[in-house]
């Protein structure tokens, strides 16, 4: 029984293929969410006060307020001053190439599999049992 | 019967559908399933338009959650900080959750229940232009329209209920 009924579109680009749209949209969201987690994961580790944070940037506590609150306007500049102010962090760069790798070995929850072959087993069954009985 | 099963069965009926992160090689830490309304919105291919662009995003958004990102939960409905990932509606004792995909405008609020710890059902959205104030008959209508789709899914089974923040999300959460 499938748990997911549509198949991930997101390929690789090729040749001079035009990207689409929402692919674009899609791995824009992951890099912000990935850095907002790296500077929001350094905030809470630190435990510093928001307060703390604005005095050391010399903004207001509504500017760090709002920085914090999503990485929406947020820059290059910004990740490296909200990182170093932190703690005296920077960021490391890398590359990877999440569609060359492999598939993750399970999608779904164990218990979701043992629950969804059982209830095909029991389809079998019915199915068998109706073919036995439309025999009689 | 559990509720795990109920899910297996809603899936077999194409009621209920998993949402592993899009991309194939992340893990999945935390489980989500999706109404058909919803599964429709994430799943690729979006339109060539703001609309299918703001969806591609907001896939991203729930995929945060299901790859285990640090995720922010905001327990009290009308006192959270605009960081939180995911807040508790008013009233808490319905149970309802919602995840603020707040960036780019428009943004966009996904409404659901926990089945259980660290598996999230997700019922409805909308965008949160349409949605008015925190107490507004719009916000009120979208939060019994989640309730009512829980009830037809899962009528012998309130949603999951926990002590904290760690009942519901059990690690990389950060409660506010």
């Amino acid at each position: 029984m499938p748990t997911s009924q549509r198949t991930s579109t997101l390929y690789k680009p090729k040749g001079d293929e035009q990207i689409p749209l929402g692919t674009l949209g899609y791995f824009e969201a992951r890099n912000r969410n990935r850095v907002y987690d790296l500077v929001l994961s350094e905030f809470l580790r630190s435990g510093i006060s928001q307060a703390t944070l604005a005095r050391r940037l010399g903004k207001g506590t509504d500017v760090i307020c709002r920085w914090l609150g999503a990485p929406g306007n947020w820059t290059l500049d910004t990740v490296s001053n909200l990182l170093f102010a932190i703690s005296g962090a920077e960021p490391e760069y890398g590359v990877s190439r999440p569609l060359d790798g492999p598939q993750r070995n399970f999608a779904a929850p164990e218990w979701l599999s043992v629950i969804t072959s059982d209830s095909n087993s029991t389809t079998v069954k019915m199915d068998e049992h109706k073919t036995e009985l439309e025999s009689l | 019967m559990s509720i795990r099963a109920e899910i297996g069965y809603r899936i077999g009926e194409g009621r209920l559908f998993q949402l592993p992160p899009l991309m194939a090689s992340a893990p999945v830490v935390r489980t989500m399933f999706v109404g058909e309304a919803i599964f429709e919105a994430v799943t690729p291919p979006w339109d060539r338009s703001p609309d299918g662009y703001r969806l591609s995003r907001l896939r991203a958004d729930l995929d945060a959650f299901t790859e285990g990102h640090l995720i922010s939960i905001a327990e009290h409905p009308f006192k959270k900080p605009n960081i939180a990932y995911m807040a508790r509606t008013h009233p808490p004792k319905d149970e309802v959750w919602d995840i603020r995909s707040r960036d780019p405008k428009p943004a966009i609020r996904v409404l659901g229940c926990f089945a259980e710890t660290d598996t999230f059902i997700a019922l409805v959205y909308d965008y949160r232009r349409n949605l008015g104030g925190p107490r507004s008959r719009e916000w009120r209508n979208l939060i019994e329209r989640c309730k009512a789709e829980w009830r037809k899914l899962f009528p012998s089974f309130p949603p999951h209920k926990g002590e904290d923040v760690n009942a519901y999300v059990s690690t990389n959460v950060y409660p506010l």
